[in-house]
This record gives C-alpha cells, sequence and structure tokens, in this order.
C-alpha cells in the first residue's frame, strides 16, 4: 500500500521534476560521458581518463580557464557596480526619469554579435576613434586597441551588455525600500554613506547576488564577444571547446573543457554570492 | 524648547501644503495636531524633523535655528506611521542602530537597550526580526528606537492608527507613561478627536494647511470657535443665527433654526450673522417633556424623528423648529420620549458659542 502511494506521487511528479532533470541531467552525462571516452562519434566508445589527463596536463586549458574566470569575475562585478549609482538616481521618478531608464536598458536589445561588430568598427586601427584623434591632431598616428592582451575590449561589451541587466533587478529591489525606512535611518544619525551601507546594501543583496550570477555564467561561458575583440593569444573556455572539436575533431577533449566550464559556473557563482553576503554583512558592522 | 514660525511649504507641483503654521511647545509638552486627512499634519512633522525644507518660515530647536539642519543634526525623533522598522535588523538592532550612530559607548549603549526593553516588555522578543512581531509590538519597538537616542523632541505619526481599539488604549496609556519617565517633548499627530483629547496638554486643530485653532483640550471643546472645530471635536448642533440686539450683561438675542434664544458670551458676536452652536448634551430637558410642556430659559419644543439609544444616553434626532430641514441633536440621560411625540428642553444660554460670520 505504502509502495503504491510512494508510486504514484512519483508518478505525478515526473511530468514536472522529470522534465527538469532530462533537461539539465543530458547535458551534464553526456558532456561527462564524452570526456570520459564514452559517446564517441568517431573510433571506438570505451572508458578512459586518457583525455583528462592529456587535458590537464596542457597550458592551454588552465590558460583559458584563468581567463574566463578573470572576464567573468570582472565584468559581474564592474555591471554591479555601475548599476547601483544609477538604480539609486532612478529610484524616485522625475521628469525624464522613465525615458533615462529606458534608454539605458536599450543594450539589452541589441544582439551581442552586433555590438561587438560596431565596438571593433569604432576601435580598430583605421576606426572611427583613431580617424578622429589623428584628424583632430590629438595623436600622430593610430593607436592599436583591438583585441587587447588583457580582454579590456570583451570586459567592455560584457559591461555594456550587462550592466541594463543588473540595472532591472537592482532597481526593484532600491524602490521596493520605503522612504519612511530611510528617513528613519537619516533621523537616526545615519549620512548618505551609512544609509547605503547598513540599509540599502542589505536589503537589496538578493537582487546584487542574482545580478552578479547570472552575470557571471553568461561572461564565464562567452563565445561572441572574445572571437570577435578578444586576445588572440588565449582563448575562452567556450572558444576552447569549440577550436578542440573543430581543429583535431576532439570531442572527448572538448567534453573535458565543457565539465570544467560547468564547474567555473557553479563553483564561481556560488564563491562570488558567498562572498557578496560576506562582504556586506562586514561592511554593517563598520 | 521648540518653535515653528510662520511656516509654508509650497511642492514642487506648486501644492501649498502648509500656509503659515505657528507651534510653540515647551520642554515636556505634550502637543497635539489633530485634523482630518490631508490636511497637512505629516507634511509639519517633517519639517520639524527635517525631512522637508519649508518654503518661508523657521524652525528652532533650544532657540537655534534649524530650518535648514538636516535630520541627522536635530534632536528629535520620528515614530513613523509605517513604523519604518529596518526589516533586516533583529529588535535589538533596531533599537541600537540610533545610539550607535552617534557613537555611543557600549555599556551606556547596551544599558539603554535593556532599559528599553524591559519599558516596553520586549525582553523575549530581542533576537526576532521585526515581521515575526504583531503590530503592537512593532509599534512599541518603534517607540523603543526613537527613545534610544534620548531626543528632546519626539515627532508621532499617527502612531495607533493601525492597531485595533483594544491596544490603542494599551499603548496610549504606554507613550504617556514613557512621555512623564523620559520628559520628552511630544508632537503628537492624529486625526482622532478623541485621543487628542485624552492625552494632549495642547491641541492645534488644523485644516487644509492651516491652525484653526488651538488651545487645551477643555478649551478647544468648550469654545470651539468656528463650526469646523466645533463640528470636527465631538459632537455639535450647528446653527446661523441672527443677532437682534443685546441686553447690556452679556446676553444677546438670537434669531435661529431653533427659535429666538438668548445667548450669553463675554465676547460679542463678530457679525450680525453669525454661526451659534452647542454640544447635544448641555440641553436640559424640561419637566414633563414628553408631553411637550415646560417653562424656562431657552425653552425649544421640537417634534422627535429618531432615538438612537447609545447605552449611558440616548441620542434623540429632532426637528429644528422654525426649519424642520435642520436636525437637533440631544443627549439625554431620560429615555421615556418616543418618535413623533415632542421633546422640550433647555439650552442654558451660556453653553450657546457664537461661531463665524455666516458665509452672505
Ligand atoms: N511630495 C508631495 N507633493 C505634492 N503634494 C504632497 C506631497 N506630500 C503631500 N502632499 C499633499 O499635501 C497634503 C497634506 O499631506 P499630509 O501632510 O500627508 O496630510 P495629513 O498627514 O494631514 O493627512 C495632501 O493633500 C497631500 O496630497
Ligand atoms: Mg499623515
Amino acid at each position: 500500500m505504502r509502495l503504491r502511494r510512494a508510486g504514484l506521487i512519483l508518478l505525478l511528479l515526473l511530468p514536472g521534476l522529470g522534465l527538469i532533470l532530462v533537461l539539465i541531467g543530458s547535458v551534464i552525462v553526456m558532456a561527462f560521458g564524452q570526456s570520459v571516452g564514452y559517446f564517441a562519434l568517431t573510433g571506438e566508445s570505451g572508458f578512459s581518463w586518457e583525455h583528462w589527463r592529456e587535458q590537464l596536463d596542457g597550458r592551454l586549458l588552465w590558460r583559458s580557464f584563468q581567463y574566463s574566470a578573470y572576464i567573468a569575475t570582472t565584468s559581474s562585478i564592474l555591471s554591479v557596480l555601475l548599476a547601483y549609482p544609477i538604480a539609486m538616481w532612478l529610484r524616485r521618478p522625475f521628469r525624464g526619469s522613465l525615458f533615462a531608464g529606458a534608454l539605458l536598458k536599450a543594450p539589452l536589445l541589441v544582439p551581442g554579435l552586433v555590438a561587438a561588430f560596431l565596438f571593433i568598427n569604432v576601435i580598430s586601427f583605421h576606426g572611427f576613434f583613431n580617424e578622429l584623434m589623428v584628424w583632430l591632431g590629438i595623436i600622430d598616428r593610430p593607436i592599436r586597441m583591438q583585441n587587447d592582451r588583457n580582454g579590456y575590449g570583451v570586459i567592455f561589451l560584457q559591461v555594456w551588455k550587462n550592466m541594463p541587466f543588473a540595472l532591472l533587478l537592482l532597481t526593484g529591489s532600491v524602490q521596493a525600500i520605503s522612504d519612511d525606512v530611510l528617513n528613519a535611518a537619516r533621523d537616526m544619525g545615519a549620512g548618505s554613506i551609512a544609509r547605503f551601507r547598513k540599509v540599502i546594501l542589505p536589503l537589496t543583496v538578493p537582487a546584487m547576488q542574482a545580478a552578479l550570477v547570472i552575470i557571471f555564467i553568461g561572461a564565464a561561458g562567452d563565445f561572441s564577444f572574445q572571437a570577435v575583440a578578444g586576445p588572440t593569444q588565449v582563448n575562452s573556455m567556450a572558444q576552447l571547446m569549440v577550436r578542440l572539436k573543430g581543429e583535431f575533431g576532439g570531442y572527448h577533449e572538448a567534453g573535458v573543457v565543457a565539465v570544467l566550464l560547468m564547474a567555473l559556473a557553479l563553483f564561481g557563482s556560488v564563491a562570488l554570492a558567498g562572498l557578496t553576503r560576506f562582504a556586506v554583512r562586514a561592511g554593517m558592522k563598520v | 524648547m521648540l518653535r515653528v514660525d510662520d511656516v509654508t511649504k509650497t511642492f514642487e507641483d506648486g501644492f501649498r501644503a502648509l500656509k503659515g503654521v505657528s507651534l510653540n511647545a515647551g520642554r515636556g509638552d505634550f502637543v497635539t495636531l489633530l485634523g482630518p486627512s490631508g490636511c497637512g499634519k505629516t507634511t509639519l512633522l517633517k519639517v520639524v524633523a527635517g525631512f522637508l525644507t519649508p518654503t518661508e518660515g523657521t524652525v528652532s530647536i533650544d532657540g537655534a535655528d534649524v530650518t535648514r539642519e538636516p535630520p541627522e543634526r536635530r534632536d528629535t525623533a520620528m515614530c513613523f506611521q509605517s513604523y519604518a522598522l529596518f526589516p533586516h535588523m533583529t529588535v535589538a538592532q533596531n533599537i541600537e542602530f540610533g545610539p550607535r550612530q552617534n557613537r555611543v559607548a557600549k555599556d551606556e549603549r547596551l544599558a539603554r537597550l535593556n532599559a528599553l526593553l524591559t519599558q516596553v516588555d520586549l525582553e523575549a522578543h530581542q533576537h526576532k526580526l521585526p515581521n515575526a512581531l504583531s503590530g503592537g509590538q512593532q509599534q512599541r519597538v518603534a517607540l523603543a528606537r526613537a527613545l534610544a537616542m534620548r531626543p528632546g523632541i519626539v515627532l508621532f505619526d499617527e502612531p495607533l492608527s493601525n492597531l485595533d481599539a483594544k491596544l490603542r488604549d494599551q499603548v496610549r496609556i504606554e507613550i504617556r507613561a514613557l512621555q512623564r519617565e523620559h520628559g520628552f517633548t511630544a508632537i503628537y499627530v492624529t486625526h482622532d478627536q478623541a485621543e487628542a483629547l485624552a492625552m494632549s496638554d495642547h491641541v492645534l486643530v488644523m485644516r487644509e494647511g492651516a491652525v484653526e485653532q488651538e488651545g487645551a483640550p477643555e478649551e478647544i471643546y468648550t469654545a470651539p470657535r468656528t463650526s469646523f472645530v466645533a463640528d470636527f471635536i465631538g459632537a455639535a448642533n450647528l446653527l446661523t443665527g441672527t443677532v437682534l440686539g443685546e441686553d447690556g450683561q452679556g446676553r444677546w438675542q438670537v434669531q435661529t433654526e431653533m427659535g429666538t434664544v438668548k445667548v450669553a458670551s463675554d465676547e460679542p458676536p463678530v457679525a450680525p450673522s453669525v454661526h451659534v452652536s452647542w454640544r447635544p448634551e448641555d440641553a436640559v430637558l424640561a419637566n414633563g417633556s414628553a408631553n411637550g410642556s415646560g417653562t424656562g430659559e431657552n425653552l425649544i419644543q421640537a417634534p422627535i424623528v429618531a432615538r438612537v439609544y447609545q447605552g449611558s444616553f440616548t441620542e434623540y434626532v429632532l426637528d429644528a423648529p422654525e426649519r424642520p430641514a435642520v436636525s437637533l441633536r440631544v443627549h439625554a440621560t431620560q429615555f421615556g420620549a418616543r418618535e413623533g411625540e415632542t421633546l422640550a428642553f433647555h439650552v442654558p444660554p451660556d453653553r450657546l458659542r457664537f461661531l463665524e460670520q455666516v458665509a452672505s
């Protein structure tokens, strides 16, 4: 009887939970399986740690891993740092605030690749910016800015594309704090910095964490910005996957990178969310 | 202690919420701002707290002009209508917020916290978050949080409006007790006239951004100067009168909707045509009133339209003898008379009051 009941519950949960498990699980199982030698499209399938050993020993993978982690962390933090003051500014409606808000969120509508090409047009060696500066006589000859070694171009694009998203989340969260609560803090001697640190920041932590995590995961898996505007001497994880598979037909090697990319997304976002919480707590104490 | 001088506040949209309001409160006074919703009570409180800067006029505390000082630099603490507790801090952290912000030494801070927790009976709840508390408890946290700063002036914005009737009485008594104990000056906003009469040393009746009348509660109640005040505070019979003449001893003959009556007043009427009021409980039933006979000054005989038993008294609604469209109300402790009968009663001349001029 109990067994039948349990079976019924399982059956009822299956359509919802089952779908989620299949969708997420299949990706993970596939990637991991491929990384240890299964699901071979060419040659024979069979268990082996060979591809892991090979990849982990190479420098290529670790450089990509570090690079993607760096781009993702910097982009997500910069986006949120930039979004906060704007969200505060838009907290109370004023003449033109609706328009300003809409304008600031416009990048959400522009596909990333389009933005990347536009950006390249502006900063390339014979691009708009260099031509203008030379024409104005500010510089003698064009400066090399495209595909810079530190990935600043990619970070710029990531922030340009993701800041509006952080803004969207933070504006809602900041607006939910009542004037009375902020006035009460003021009344008790809290200046604008203390109000931000002790009231606004702690009350917007969930929104900030959500923004950080989602931007981090997106930027960690970036392919298009990196392909168009990224440094040429290092690959992002996604780029490396495509390269390993494309150039060498290495599905198993790509699988290893895929598993590591997922690990980066998971542990990176957990670490970021945890650190945020910790930092805000510490900020309240000071 | 607190002086508000001729304050005007015009909002950005051009709305004038305060039109030359003045207020004086001495140390330890309990001053109430009473008026209907939208008359500018909160605006005035925010001007005193420093959340709003007046368009004209000044605010001074202890002789120092603070009109342009920010709230964090004024010796005031506000108790918000919405409580405005910090939702992410425990009860204790909420109460300690002000002292911490003002760098009060730890020993002193803890001493204040513990004393206040005892006073508002929240020791058992000090580690809870505000949303785990009932409305009355949240109100007490707000109170304790304001008092923890040892302010000279506490501003209350309708603190009881979110509480049920029974709790309201309890918190009302608590606020007065705390005020006596701490000796702060209280500026108390309410739209409830009973609350204002029960709690205050001094009442300012506000109307459309201006002070209509101010004085001790008894004075406001017994000697209203306008129909607005008479009607807003307690129940009142409002009549329009034409002054016929004076007998030389402060008694005026006045023709009203309930007949020609004598009005005994120290002050002459402001115009030949004035509003006149009297309280329903000031009527004295004439002997044998049920059948409509009786003698004496200002004897009125009027048909009873409705009779409402209220427990401690009975309210009779009557048609005014000279103009039945105007209703009169009489509160009596005898309740023999019925609808359709005639009620005979006196209104002592000194209970009739001259109000403002009748607008032509
Ligand atoms: N920021 C504002 N801008 C424009 N009008 C306002 C503003 N704040 C309040 N008012 C108006 O001022 C009047 C008085 O408001 P308030 O002081 O809150 O009244 P009360 O507290 O007596 O109910 C109201 O008519 C209200 O609509
Ligand atoms: Mg109000």
